[in-house]
């Protein structure tokens, strides 16, 4: 056992700026919620809402208990094996129940605290692809997984100054593995969790007719979609800035530069989204337009405090047309069920915004993190391919792994009746809109 | 089908993280992270094939 990287990022000045943004944070996954929601059907609203609770407060909990004593903090204790000569820092080994850590204001304490919200946020993201499939106690048991194995050896990988994060020094690749916002921590593996889950559960009855190809089920609500995306810009803007600061070394002069990128990404994808379905389909698409706004916020989160405003646009440009055209694909060709295109809008959009950093050009001074005239664009754009490919490659099948596992105990997936009826009926016994019947099959 | 896919995704990443240990020049390293990411794109094409909806459970 020895410790990993000295931290990063935060010290003693910056700890009220990120109390407050941390404080901000809660309002993404309530946009989230808000956007499942309103993706799903009327019969399973009320189902969405106390799924997406339950996940954030299971997600907490475990990760609590469980999750921070695994991923730990950068220059806390870890695991290290010898590879190559080289040392892989793999596992933090923290006491478990947090009793390792002391608050006194240390950044450690700031980081786990960020990560009770964005470890909930990861979870959320698979609840919106089983929408009106997925029983309650599966998902329970499934964010219970994540929270306290997945999510936090990824993030002690990128975060807490695990290999990935030490592949500048080992293996001189730029600056290792750079994440600030989360948008490989978080939504690539809150994405990828989606798309173990949409394989693990198949698709909704009568999603893939026969004769038909793939059938639309609009989400019964765009106003909660929308208007989720609206909420959520705040979270997000926090989220970003304060995963910056403490997890890429950027300081508190750099917010408004870190919400500009944000809110310029995700302008540019949502006019993307918009131009592209009036042309596509003659009107703008507001589901679609809601992922390209989402789009553009995640691919950001990579790259919030290295790029100009410029190349934010750019990169949430480009985002906005990936996710366009990812959401057809994985429906129409790949039969992937996603009533919200969570996997589409969170993985791909994550991916894109992890490479960007080692294709497109980087501000100079963050945090004294990147200097003029040693950018090795080629050595950053390896580190950042092999985070996306372990991504890929490891967490993907281990997820999906899981997931199957459990899916053999204990079947996730609600009976053909329940599904008829809806997961409100069937697993709460009543109706989010009791006084209304809104669907003739209803 | 879906196991071998499951199989192939980490074979992929064994590949990249065997290259950065056995490689010091880019080229190479390059090379053998380019086919770790094809085994990778080869597993995940896998797994969407075999959790294709079958026609008995979508009709």
């Amino acid at each position: 056992m020895i410790s990993g990287t000295p931290p990063l990022g935060a010290d003693a000045s910056t700890f009220p700026i990120c109390g407050i943004l941390i404080a901000l944070v809660p309002l993404t996954p309530a946009g989230l919620a808000l956007m499942n929601c309103g993706f799903g059907r009327a019969r399973s609203a009320a189902h969405s809402m106390l799924s997406s609770l339950s996940v954030m407060a299971i997600a907490a909990i475990v990760y609590c208990l469980l999750g921070f004593s695994l991923q730990g903090f950068a220059g806390g204790p870890a695991r290290v094996f010898l590879l190559g000569g080289k040392p892989w820092d793999w596992i933090a080994c923290q006491a478990l129940g947090m009793r390792g850590l002391v608050f006194n204001g240390a950044p450690a304490t700031q980081g786990m605290l960020l990560q009770v919200f964005t470890v909930g946020i990861a979870a959320l993201i698979p609840v919106s692809t089983g929408a009106g499939r997925w029983r309650q106690r599966s998902i329970w048991i499934s964010t219970a997984l994540l929270a306290g194995w997945s999510y936090p050896l990824f993030a002690h990988w990128a975060w807490g100054g695990g290999w990935l994060a030490q592949l500048g020094t080992n293996f001189n690749l730029g600056h290792g593995f750079l994440d600030a916002g989360g948008a490989g921590t978080v939504h690539v593996m809150g994405g990828l969790s989606a798309l173990a889950i949409a394989w693990t559960l198949g698709p909704r009855r009568g999603k893939y007719l026969s004769e038909e190809g793939s059938a639309a089920i609009p989400g019964h609500n765009v106003v909660y979609v929308l208007f989720g995306c609206a909420v959520i810009i705040p979270g997000w803007i926090a989220l970003n800035s304060a995963g910056a600061i403490l997890f890429a070394g950027a300081e508190s002069w750099q917010i408004p530069l870190i919400a500009v990128n944000t809110m310029l990404s995700s302008s540019a994808s949502c006019l993307v989204a918009v131009i592209g379905t009036r042309i596509r389909f003659g009107k703008p698409d507001a589901s679609l337009c809601a992922n390209g706004w989402m789009a553009g916020l995640i691919s950001s989160s990579a790259v919030c405090c290295f790029v100009t405003p410029l190349v934010a646009i750019l990169i949430g440009l480009v985002a906005g047309m990936l996710v366009g055209i990812s959401v057809e694909v994985l429906e129409v060709f790949l039969t992937v069920d996603d009533s919200g295109g969570a996997i589409s809008v969170h993985t791909v959009a994550g991916i894109w915004g992890l490479l960007a950093l080692g294709i497109l050009p980087r501000i100079s001074n963050v945090g004294g993190l990147i200097h003029p005239g040693a950018q090795n664009n080629s050595g950053q754009l390896l580190a950042q391919v092999v985070g996306i490919a372990t991504l890929l490659g490891l967490m993907l099948p281990m997820i999906y792994g899981l997931n199957l596992l459990l899916n053999r105990i204990d079947p996730q997936r609600v009976d053909l009746r329940g599904e008829r009826l809806g997961m409100d009926l069937e697993e709460l016994g009543g109706g989010a809109y009791p006084e209304f019947v809104i669907h003739n099959d209803e | 089908m879906k196991f071998a896919g499951l199989l192939l995704l980490p074979a992929g990443w064994v590949i990249i993280i065997s290259a950065l240990v056995l490689f010091s020049q880019p080229a190479l390293r390059w090379t053998f992270v380019l086919a770790g990411l094809c085994i990778e794109v080869g597993g995940l094409a896998t797994i969407f094939h075999g959790t294709r909806p079958l026609k008995e459970l979508v009709e």
